[in-house]
């Protein structure tokens, strides 16, 4: 604890208020409060700023994240060893003002790059003649979009999150692998705090689509969707989008194209996709 | 190059950070705009450099004074650019709260004090104050001595004390 012998009162007041004097200075401004009202004035003052102030900085906490932000702590990590480049997060108000300006245009290109490489992913995924991309690229993304609007909405089901609920998982297997023509296992997410929830048959694309639920410890929820797809000889990279409040991390594997979706502020995405494929 | 789950567990660190990390920028910048680019800029050095967190500590001390560092050199930078940095407070708006406000304009007045508060006060009452950092540990981060986290923060609590009275006086 620093002495603030010799320093204006309101000072000695002010660290008193936060506990950080001396034991012996405590006692003194202990016993100066008790007899001089001036100075218990001024303390009494020094709390109403600091109760005032806390107050307004505790709201600010509560202000949302832009996505951009979250977005691009993710993306920075895929660059390590990299010069991280950064995406633009608000328009310049002022040429002059803008804050390294010269690294949005850059970090534009990064995004047309992303979306470039995204949609060479989903074009590859469908395994179609190269003739035909507008028509494929409109189909696939399609599918993912469902997807994120289906996951929307059955997330927001409390009491009605699954078709089949967890209990019944051998149901849940045999019926959704019947229905969708894909074998799979359900993948025991524990490690990564997801407890499954149940299962649905949906419709994506125009095909049949397996959806499994898990829920974390804050009630978040996450599916892993998957559906048939033409063989891959091995697993393809996986690909990182963002719809709206949404990730959506997509890959191939075997017989089948998956797809892991849940909050898009949360940076395990990759890891959980991981652990799908590993698992499923 | 896929993040190994020690990254994941820092950059989830970070996420979660991430509102306490746009507050304390917006007490260096003032505003949104530049706090969310200095937030990002410091999070991209707080993983590459992420080998160097020996985590011990607060992780969020180690990511403020990375924060404060970059805003130092932007404003070095803009000042050698344009002749000029940050607006300065006292040519901003009126601070004054609204006697008349409801809620949400007084919360809002509230935030507009916050950030119209000079720099280095607000940052001292944030550290301090808010999220109970020790002196020694603001002191650190801002890169100030302990006697300046002292008086910033006890004008701080005074400017913000006379606030709350002049509100009083125009309701009464």
């Amino acid at each position: 604890m620093e002495s603030t012998q010799g320093l204006p009162l309101e000072v000695r007041l002010s660290a008193y208020l936060d506990g950080q004097l001396p034991n012996a200075e405590i006692s003194e401004i202990d016993r100066m409060l008790a007899r001089d009202e001036q100075a218990r004035t001024l303390f009494n003052r020094l709390k109403l700023g600091s109760d005032l102030g806390r107050k307004a900085f505790e709201d600010m906490l509560h202000e949302p994240v832009p996505l951009a932000l979250v977005r691009s702590i993710k993306q920075a990590a895929t660059d390590t060893g990299h010069e991280p480049g950064r995406t633009p997060l608000a328009p310049p108000a002022d040429e002059a003002r803008s804050y390294a300006g010269w690294t949005r245009i850059a970090a534009s290109g990064l995004i047309l790059l992303a979306v470039g490489a995204g949609a060479g992913y989903l074009l590859g995924s469908t395994r179609k003649p190269a003739a035909e991309p507008p028509v494929l690229f409109a189909t696939t993304r399609n599918w993912l979009d469902e997807l994120a609007d289906d996951h929307r909405m059955y997330a927001r089901q409390s009491r009605h999150l699954a078709e089949v609920p967890a209990a019944r998982s051998a149901e849940i297997v045999e019926w959704l692998a019947a229905a969708v023509g894909v074998e799979f296992s359900i993948p025991d997410l524990s490690a990564n705090k997801l407890d499954f929830e149940g299962g649905r048959l949906l419709v994506a694309g125009g095909r049949p689509t397996a959806q499994l639920l898990y829920k974390d410890e804050d009630g978040e929820i996450f599916s892993v969707c998957l559906q048939k797809a033409e063989p891959v000889p091995q697993r393809t990279d996986p690909v990182d989008i963002i719809r709206n409040d949404l990730g959506l991390v997509s890959w191939q594997q075997g017989a089948a194209a998956f797809v892991v979706i849940g909050p898009s502020s949360d940076p395990a995405l990759e890891t959980i996709a991981e652990a799908v494929g590993q698992a499923i | 190059m896929r993040p190994t789950a020690e990254a994941s567990e820092f950059r989830r660190e970070l996420v979660g950070l991430l509102p306490k990390l746009r507050r304390f920028a917006m007490t260096l910048t003032r505003n949104a705009s530049d706090a969310d680019d200095l937030v990002q800029e410091a999070c991209e050095r707080a993983i590459t450099r992420s080998h160097l967190w020996n985590g011990e500590g607060r992780l969020e001390s180690w990511v403020y004074a990375m924060t404060r560092n970059l805003w130092v050199d932007e404003i070095r930078k803009r000042k050698v650019r344009t002749g000029s940095g940050t607006v300065d407070f006292s040519e901003q708006d009126d601070l004054h709260i609204e006697a008349s406000a409801d809620k949400a304009v007084y919360a809002k007045q509230l935030h507009k004090l916050i950030m119209t508060m000079p720099e280095g006060l607000s940052s001292v009452f944030l550290l301090v104050n808010v999220e109970g950092h020790s002196y020694r540990e603001a002191a650190d981060v801002l890169g100030i001595p302990i006697g300046t986290v002292m008086s910033r923060l006890s004008t701080a609590r005074i400017r913000l004390a006379a606030m709350i009275s002049e509100q009083t006086e125009r309701r009464t």
